[in-house]
């Protein structure tokens, strides 16, 4: 039982933080992150002996994932979402988007960073997905088809939807000030 | 209409491809002004993500909050006895009422203490995943930040105990983002601040007076620990990548580090 413990303590708890920043970007709070986060690694270490392949990472970020979306079921009158927002990119809708009704955040919103996080809530839920576990974690397409349980041509389909989403809002919404993706 | 190629040139700079395919996607990028066009968006948008996205992380009680439910979690499994579980929203609760904090550090030092081998390698992995961690937590992840070794070797002349080799491993992807200062083993350690992917890997050095080195690789709170020691410096290298990433990097590190004065 030791030897299970070191084991998972050696290959499963060096994705606590990839496991914590995914289950961020899924829910948009910390508090519920760190709720699923706990309830994953309390599973994950239950069900430890069933894992498959060599690498951890995919399969925690799966049981992350697999709590995310039974979280959200118990709890959808309370859901708070934003993702939801199926902005197509014209003119004017963005603004609105962007600019938020919170003044102070519309100052914050002034910074780089701050802005590519707000255009990436803007995208579906599923691009906003697909791009954290390949542009940030690294995962490869069969790693992204294991933690979201789609086929492979799902996934790279929806991968390169994903990247022309993300490119398109952010023209639209941070276009001219930026250099970066224009 | 566009190129019937595209989709392949995502999976090209995916690194998806084979080396026949890839080697015929490159020809196509050569010829296809479209799908040029398409290959440096991807890579925009990668490096817009890589460089501005946030990564969120745990706060560093958060973590150790998190990790001690794991902990009588695995205690649990290992007597059989099935504890009642907490739901774990209460459990937040619970710890958030915990309000002086007083408990959860009495039991992540009991925690600590169940894990730790020796008294001075101990010391020795404290201090360098502490630093670690409040590198990151904070905004004091680097005191002297560049990607040109000429500027930040130098800048350890003035600042710590010993001068470290530091270089820029772009072709193996660890980036050299700067340098720091930290206290570790009672020394002021040199810190040299690499990344790799989203990862933040931190290189302490420092003169090595017999310190007693825990063995070359441990984890500890999902951290990796690496450490060696190389003519007259003490090394610890840590980071939550990968176990083979992090020792990527140890591995060049000691081969450009000069042996000793006898050559």
């Amino acid at each position: 039982m030791t030897d299970k413990r070191d084991r998972f303590e050696r290959e499963a708890l060096p994705h606590l933080d990839a496991a914590y920043n995914f289950a961020r970007w899924l829910t948009h709070s910390g508090a519920d992150a760190e709720d699923i986060v706990q309830e994953a690694l309390l599973l994950a270490f239950r069900n430890f002996d069933s894992k498959r392949g060599a690498n951890a990472k995919p399969w925690l970020l799966a049981i992350v994932r697999n709590c995310y979306l039974s979280a959200a079921r118990r709890d959808i009158p309370r859901e708070r979402r934003t993702d939801t927002i199926e902005s197509d990119g014209t003119s004017g809708a963005g603004e609105v988007l962007l600019a938020s009704d919170d003044p102070e955040q519309a100052t914050i919103n002034r910074d780089h960073a701050r802005r590519l996080d707000e255009v990436l809530r803007l995208i579906p839920s599923d691009y906003r997905e697909v791009l954290i576990l390949r542009e940030i974690e690294e995962l490869s397409y069969q790693e992204i088809a294991t933690v979201t349980g789609t086929p492979i041509g799902t996934v790279m389909s929806r991968l390169s939807r994903a990247r022309t989403a993300l490119r398109s809002q952010w023209l639209t919404h941070v276009g001219g000030t930026a250099d970066a993706l224009s | 209409m566009p190129c019937p190629e595209q989709q392949l040139v995502h999976a090209y700079v995916d690194g998806e491809l084979d080396a026949e395919s890839a080697v015929r996607v490159e020809q196509h990028l050569a010829a296809c002004a479209a799908c040029e066009a398409v290959r440096q968006e991807i890579e925009a948008v990668r490096s817009t993500l890589r460089s501005e996205a946030t990564y969120h992380r745990l706060t560093p009680p958060r973590r150790d909050a998190i990790l001690q439910q794991l902990r009588r979690e695995m205690r649990a499994a290992r007597d059989e006895v099935t504890e009642p579980r907490f739901r774990v929203r209460h459990m937040r609760q619970y710890w958030a009422g915990a309000a002086s904090g007083a408990l959860a550090a009495g039991l992540v030092a009991f925690a600590v203490a169940l894990y730790m081998p020796r008294a001075d390698t101990t010391m020795v992995v404290n201090d360098v995943v502490g630093a670690h961690v409040r590198s990151l937590m904070s905004n004091r992840l680097i005191d002297v930040e560049s990607s040109d070794h000429h500027t930040v070797k130098p800048w350890f002349a003035g600042h710590a105990d010993v001068s470290p080799p530091v270089a820029d491993f772009v072709r193996e992807n660890y980036r050299l983002v700067g340098g720091r200062v930290d206290y570790v083993d009672g020394r002021r350690a040199a810190v040299v601040v690499y990344r790799h992917g989203a990862h933040v890997i931190n290189v302490f050095a420092w003169p090595d007076s017999g310190t007693h080195l825990p063995s070359r690789l441990l984890t500890r709170n999902g951290y990796h620990v690496a450490c060696w020691k190389n003519a007259s410096l003490a090394f610890c290298a840590v980071s939550d990548t990968a176990v083979d990433e992090l020792l990527g990097l140890t591995h060049l590190l000691e081969a450009m580090t000069v042996p000793d004065s006898r050559e």
